[in-house]
């Protein structure tokens, strides 16, 4: 199966080299292309199981040309802005054809913009702002994408469309290098931001490249490493984890759609299994999924010894969930020092910290009170009570040049060891700006330290957490982001989506929020209604929260856990803002007087 | 694609795939049986996309069928997704 493999050894300067010093992953691949063309890259297994397409990583490099020459073509008779790269929106359904997208942007000098592509029937609606915000000038996609868009008429009425499919390999041989270098846009990274205000992570060639040698480095990758994975290609973990740095170190991917995976878990693991795979991961709630849905016979029949670095990251960290895992699937050969708790985000292209390779988890148990006070107090596991205690997971340390600093959020002076703050990072890792949003770049990218005069500027994270005998431990949120399934919502679109239900709560006061049910976070909404309107009848009242149920899900791709609906008023700040933190506190303790609540009713039928 | 041979026939028709998915929403939802209704829009139920795909692919485990998982958003209630997938298993070769 590996013959390829084994044969093919790179002459090990030339690609240590190329990996150590390009200033452009067009450098990198050119070498990659040269030192290892016959090697097999990536490998598509269709439902998670069954080959159905794979190239070498000449083939890639050879369809990647061919389908740049196509993008030239499509740029060639618009109107040209020789101060600003043309940019490209990638929307294909997972699968290969998403990689040689990529590639052929990067091998354009095009800014590749990979957004999530719609798996159902959908308006669309959701694009047409990235498409203002970036000012793409190409949509690359595939027929299934646009068939799914019932406004592609529009879409492509306002874009020129490259369809990924109509790709003849003899265009690769006019392609010519485009005349970019490190400070070239290598992609925007649009995160899943508020939806009002689309957050574009601008990274060039050179940031691309320096969080590859980081992930290396990290993850203590080398020329063995095989990864597998089933993580959505658009978004940065499966880009840039699992895409881009098995490319970046010569070695082959074995993936598959993130569908395959939540339809057949099992299938991930077979795949370790099968193909020897070495890295591999998700967020936190892959783990409890495979747990879930696999039988003793299938974890049986598994052998994992292969696999080193068992990622986890995106999604806050259970213990439990790691503990789980262990123990379902120590039968299959699982090292419990291959779980590798890891932190990142888009911001810092990807990977900010990381557990020591082979080390395992680090764990620390703390009190509780205390921890809610933003103070860490250790706990002996002797004198262990999990009532008054939390047991945290670390997400151990920076690599390179990483410096992880903890920060109080308000008044931006460094906090000692042990005090609960906000994370904030300075690396050559860290993404140079938001797309077109220089007010939101600055209060981000270039945040500074009361009392430091080096000039260094820091990433704020929005993510709270502390540093304990020299470990990064993350507690929490500053801003009230709610994330489910690795991806983040904002509370004021979730907000937005439930006033605009109906006429007769488009006054009504709500608030959305997150809280842990079986160590995961779910979505509760909490409403005050208007005093000054007749109150609704009971079968309105259901009409509308049908609606609301409906709306919060096919906007927003995320299941409504309780709606609350009550006479007391929500709190707010003196400037108006809704106090998020407090309403799910009152929540919690059950202090809103309850006129409805969807978890007491049980469904309501429409 | 598909082994029928090994699932018992009863399991395979269209009313038998309906009290699956009937059992298993309810069993989700933590609701009555009785309560899940059958020509509702899994929307209304308040089931995201992972909740969905991760259905048909218990279901598809079940009926030993490759089950694409476009076919919660074709057919988006438990009536039409079972005649759908039936209808699929008759014509699946044996």
């Amino acid at each position: 199966m590996y013959h390829n493999n084994r044969l093919q050894v790179p002459t090990p300067d030339a690609l240590a080299e190329a990996q150590a010093n390009s200033e452009t992953w067009l450098q990198l691949a050119e070498v990659i292309g040269r030192e290892l063309p016959d090697k097999r890259f990536l490998v598509w297994l269709e439902n998670g199981r069954d080959v159905s397409c794979q190239f070498t990583f000449a083939q890639l490099q050879q369809r990647a040309r061919a389908l740049a020459v196509a993008l030239d073509s499509a740029l060639a008779p618009l109107p040209r802005n020789a101060n600003q790269q043309p940019a490209a929106i990638i929307m294909t359904q997972p699968g290969p054809g998403f990689a040689v997208a990529f590639f052929a942007c990067l091998y354009a000098g095009v800014a590749a913009i990979p957004i999530s592509p719609p798996r159902k029937p959908e308006s669309g609606a959701r694009i047409v702002p990235l498409l203002q915000d970036s000012n793409a000038q190409l949509l690359i996609a595939d027929q299934r994408s646009l068939a799914n868009l019932t406004n592609s008429r529009e879409l492509a009425g306002s874009l020129p469309v490259v369809a990924v499919e109509q790709l003849d390999l003899a265009w690769a041989a006019s392609w010519t290098p485009p005349a970019i270098d490190g400070n070239s846009i290598a992609f925007v990274q649009y995160t899943s931001g508020s939806t009002g205000t689309p957050k574009g992570v601008v990274v060039d060639h050179t940031t691309l490249l320096s969080n590859q040698r980081v992930i290396a480095a990290a993850m203590a990758h080398d020329a063995h490493t095989v990864f597998v994975s089933w993580l959505p290609m658009f978004h940065d973990m499966g880009l840039i984890g699992c895409l881009l740095q098995p490319f970046f170190l010569g070695v082959p991917c074995i993936t598959m759609a993130p569908h395959a995976f939540v339809a057949h878990p099992i299938r991930w693991l077979q795949a370790i299994a099968k193909y020897r795979g070495t890295t591999s991961g998700g967020p936190n709630f892959a783990y409890d999924l495979c747990v879930a849905r696999t039988t003793p016979a299938q974890r049986e029949a598994l052998d994992l010894r292969s696999w080193r670095v068992a990622f986890n990251g995106a999604e806050p960290i259970r213990w439990q969930t790691l503990a789980r895992f262990e123990r379902a699937f120590a039968v299959a050969g699982f090292a419990s020092s291959a779980a590798y708790p890891c932190y990142g985000m888009a911001e810092a292209t990807l990977l900010i910290a990381g557990t020591q390779v082979q080390q395992g988890p680090a764990m620390l148990r703390v009190d509780r009170e205390q921890l809610n006070g933003d103070r860490i107090v250790v706990v002996a596991e002797d004198a262990a009570d999990d009532l008054n205690s939390s047991v945290l997971v670390s997400c151990g340390i920076g690599y390179r040049d990483c410096d992880i600093r903890i920060v109080h959020p308000q008044c931006c002076e460094l906090l000692a060891e042990d005090q609960v703050g906000e994370i904030w990072v300075n690396s050559s890792s860290v993404a140079r700006a938001y797309l077109n949003q220089p007010q939101l770049t600055r209060a981000t990218f270039h945040a500074t330290v009361v009392g430091d005069d080096s000039g260094k500027r820091f990433l704020r994270t929005g993510d709270l957490g502390f540093i304990h005998q020299g470990q990064l431990f993350v507690t929490g949120r500053w801003k009230d982001l709610i994330i489910t399934g690795g991806r983040n919502h904002y509370p004021q679109d979730i907000e937005f989506t439930v006033s605009r239900a109906g006429k007769a709560v488009s006054s009504w006061q709500v608030a959305a929020f997150a809280v842990e049910v079986d160590a995961e976070e779910r979505l509760v909404v909490v409403m005050s209604c208007d005093p000054t309107v007749t109150p609704l009848e009971p079968d309105a009242l259901a009409a509308i929260v049908v609606q609301i149920k409906r709306s919060v899900t096919r906007e927003h791709g995320i299941s409504l856990h309780d709606l609350v609906v009550t006479k007391s008023r929500l709190p707010f700040t003196s400037s108006g803002k809704i106090q998020r933190k407090k309403c799910q506190q009152r929540y919690l303790q059950g202090d809103f007087e309850v006129i409805f609540a969807l978890l007491n009713d049980g469904v309501v039928n429409g | 694609m598909a082994n029928t041979s090994t699932v018992p026939a009863v399991l395979s028709t269209e009313p038998a795939i309906k009290e699956w998915l009937v059992a298993h929403l309810a069993d989700h939802l933590k609701i009555h049986p009785k309560q899940v209704v059958t020509d509702l829009d899994f929307d209304n139920f308040g089931l995201d996309s992972r909740d969905l795909v991760g259905m048909i692919g218990q279901l598809g485990e079940q009926l030993q069928l490759e089950i694409d998982d476009s076919m919660v958003y074709d057919y988006p209630t438990i009536d039409q997704l079972s005649e759908a997938i039936a209808n699929q298993m008759d014509d699946a070769p044996l």
